[in-house]
């Protein structure tokens, strides 16, 4: 009797620290969403209430309405998506060769690309903004692209190259006796197999892409091609915050990010690509 | 189904394919591998990472150190050649030690109170309960946000007038009167540091659980057979296990923490006054602040160089894992 007590007092035990956990994560991000669906005059009431008096939307209509908001979310997703294909594309093509031919050098490249990938943010991003101006190639979108390409190529290369060490070569060498070509092994034998790799790449190359500030600090001059982590943070001025767009701005560029997590977490936990994300 | 190479697991698991020794026909084709002709192909395929690398990574390595030898504005298109100047004069500038000693502080707590964090969370997350896989992505949440999100979310809650944190603190009756997190400097470092745990204990939290997920769930039924008790049964089972994670994600996130601008940045740009200038924030400022990017570089190179023993420990420890898989 008296076991069964402490049992259940252990399970109680148990759960409140889960609930703890669980509002240390997301409290306050539950708090954000919630201040992003009540009218600017509740921002500044004292006390605050937990849930808005008024729940409204018009938060999220002026950021569209007042705000070159859309043009900075479409500007990141222009990037994002050029910095992935070539990323991979090219990651890919070098995992490829490094993995499944033999030629000296090879393992040099590899563990130099890991090494790039360590590689500290602010001793490239001086060289590349140089570059990108020999190039004319500050302030357009395309150069942020090149420079997201340098951070994010070295460790795609060395995922990739990994993961093919663990792949079979022998469908890959029944396909040449039937007659394939490397190219065409490469694309209808490797591929499919490559698949979870590629996803781990894809995701890790969004992720950082959509995350980064530094860089497109100092690349893009102009508020036609910035991408929203600068843009939102232009709505802090010297004369006034705006929080109605800074709350609802951030939940939004939060949805993309979420969604990507929510589809990849069961592989991230049971392992694959965990830490395929650099932060 | 095998594991990518992830920077973490693999240092620990590794899934191997079974070999098919039988197909012997294939003998011949696999010399094709070694044959010399196959491999310009072979090479052909690497060289677009290859110019990217020369181009993207290379070249401004090098360019990296030779402007930290000059001194040059960013809008010169030519700097000065000073030698060693750059260097000396950052290394005998106490504006420099500041900074580094701002950032191993903020190295080491951060880590520390990411690592305690997110490993009772892993603890707590690999349990079984009802709601386990919601809970777990709850808890995993603030690692994915984007980085602007979350920073600015902190600024609303930590906003000195009317932010929660505040609110809640004054109502339990923990602070008589609103404080500014941010804005002052006794308190804008400890800020800044808990929301760097904050944000980066999922990291911690995720590599220790897939691990978790590998250990027999035998030992466990077998120590309690003998009678040992939870913490026992962490000390001997649990933690023997997640050790080697645990090293190779403290490096990693060592790494990573040093270097980190963004969140210091977003959050308070160094300041108030240089309460929170770290290294790699200080060299930013510097080059695109006070446009000196010859003194920026040298600031950049000796970050580098700080960090270079970490890199080359995590290589090590990789290329030895890799080999002896």
């Amino acid at each position: 009797m008296k076991m069964k007590i402490l049992n259940k007092l252990g399970r109680i035990a148990f759960y409140l620290c889960v609930i703890c956990l669980v509002i240390y994560s997301i409290g306050p991000i539950i708090w954000m969403l919630l201040s992003s669906l009540r009218p600017k005059v509740e921002f500044f009431t004292i006390p605050p209430t937990f849930f808005p008096k008024t729940w409204t939307l018009e938060n999220y209509y002026s950021l569209f309405r007042e705000t070159p908001f859309v043009q900075f979310l479409l500007n990141s997703m222009w990037v994002s998506i050029g910095a992935i294909l070539v990323s991979a594309v090219v990651g890919v093509m070098a995992a490829y060769s490094l993995a499944r031919f033999n030629y000296r050098g090879r393992n040099l490249f590899s563990i130099f690309s890991l090494f790039a990938y360590m590689l500290p943010s602010i001793l490239l991003v001086i060289p590349l903004y140089l570059l990108a101006v020999k190039i004319q190639l500050v302030n357009k979108l395309q150069g942020l692209v090149w420079a997201y390409v340098a951070l994010t190529m070295p460790y795609c290369i060395w995922t990739l190259r990994s993961f093919f060490a663990t792949l079979p070569t022998e469908l890959e060498e029944a396909s040449f006796i039937d007659g394939c070509g490397r190219v065409s092994a490469l694309i209808r034998v490797v591929l499919p197999m490559l698949i979870p790799a590629i996803i781990a790449v894809v995701v890790f190359t969004f992720q950082y892409v959509w995350n980064e500030y530094m860089f497109a600090l100092v690349f893009i001059t102009s508020d036609a091609n910035r991408t929203f982590p600068v843009g939102l943070e232009s709505f802090v001025t010297s004369y006034d915050v705006y929080w109605e767009w800074i709350l609802s701005g951030s939940i939004l560029v939060s949805i993309p990010a979420v969604i990507v997590f929510l589809l990849t977490q069961r592989s991230l936990i049971r392992g694959y690509g965990a830490g395929a994300i650099k932060g | 189904m095998p594991v990518p190479n992830n920077g973490v697991l693999h240092l620990v698991k590794k899934d191997n394919f079974p070999k098919n020794p039988n197909i012997e026909r294939l003998a011949a084709v696999r010399k094709l591998h070694a044959q010399k002709k196959d491999n310009y192909i072979g090479i052909a395929f690497l060289i677009p990472a290859l110019l990217l690398m020369l181009v993207l990574i290379v070249y401004p390595l090098v360019n990296a150190f030779y402007l930290s030898f000059h001194r040059q504005m960013i809008y010169e298109i030519k700097g000065v050649f000073i030698g060693f100047n750059n260097y000396i004069r950052i290394l005998k500038d106490s504006a420099f030690w500041d900074a580094f000693k701002l950032s191993v502080i903020w190295t080491f707590s951060t880590i520390t109170g990411q690592v305690l964090i997110g490993v009772v969370a892993a603890l707590i997350l690999h349990e079984d309960f009802k709601g386990r896989s919601l809970a777990r992505a709850f808890v995993m949440l603030p690692f994915f946000m984007p980085t602007v999100a979350v920073t600015l979310m902190w600024k609303w809650l930590l906003n000195e007038q009317y932010g929660a944190v505040n609110y809640i603190l004054m109502a339990l009756g923990l602070i008589n009167e609103p404080v500014s997190w941010l804005g002052s400097s006794d308190l804008a470092l400890f800020s800044i540091i808990m929301i760097g745990i904050w944000r980066f204990f999922p990291f911690v939290t995720i590599n220790v659980l897939a691990r978790l997920q590998t250990i027999q769930q035998e030992l466990y039924e077998a120590a309690s057979v003998d009678g040992a008790n939870a913490w026992q049964k962490f000390w001997n089972i649990t933690f023997p296990a997640i050790k080697s994670v645990l090293a190779v994600v403290i490096l990693l996130r060592s790494l990573f923490m040093f270097n980190k601008v963004d969140i210091i940045m977003l959050l308070t740009r160094g300041g108030p006054g240089t309460s929170t200038l770290t290294l790699p924030v200080q060299a930013y400022s510097y080059a695109f602040e006070g446009m000196q990017i010859g003194r920026g570089s040298a600031n950049a190179v000796i970050q580098f160089l700080i960090v270079l023993t970490f890199i080359i420990i995590y290589l090590r420890v990789t290329k030895k894992a890799q080999e002896g898989a």
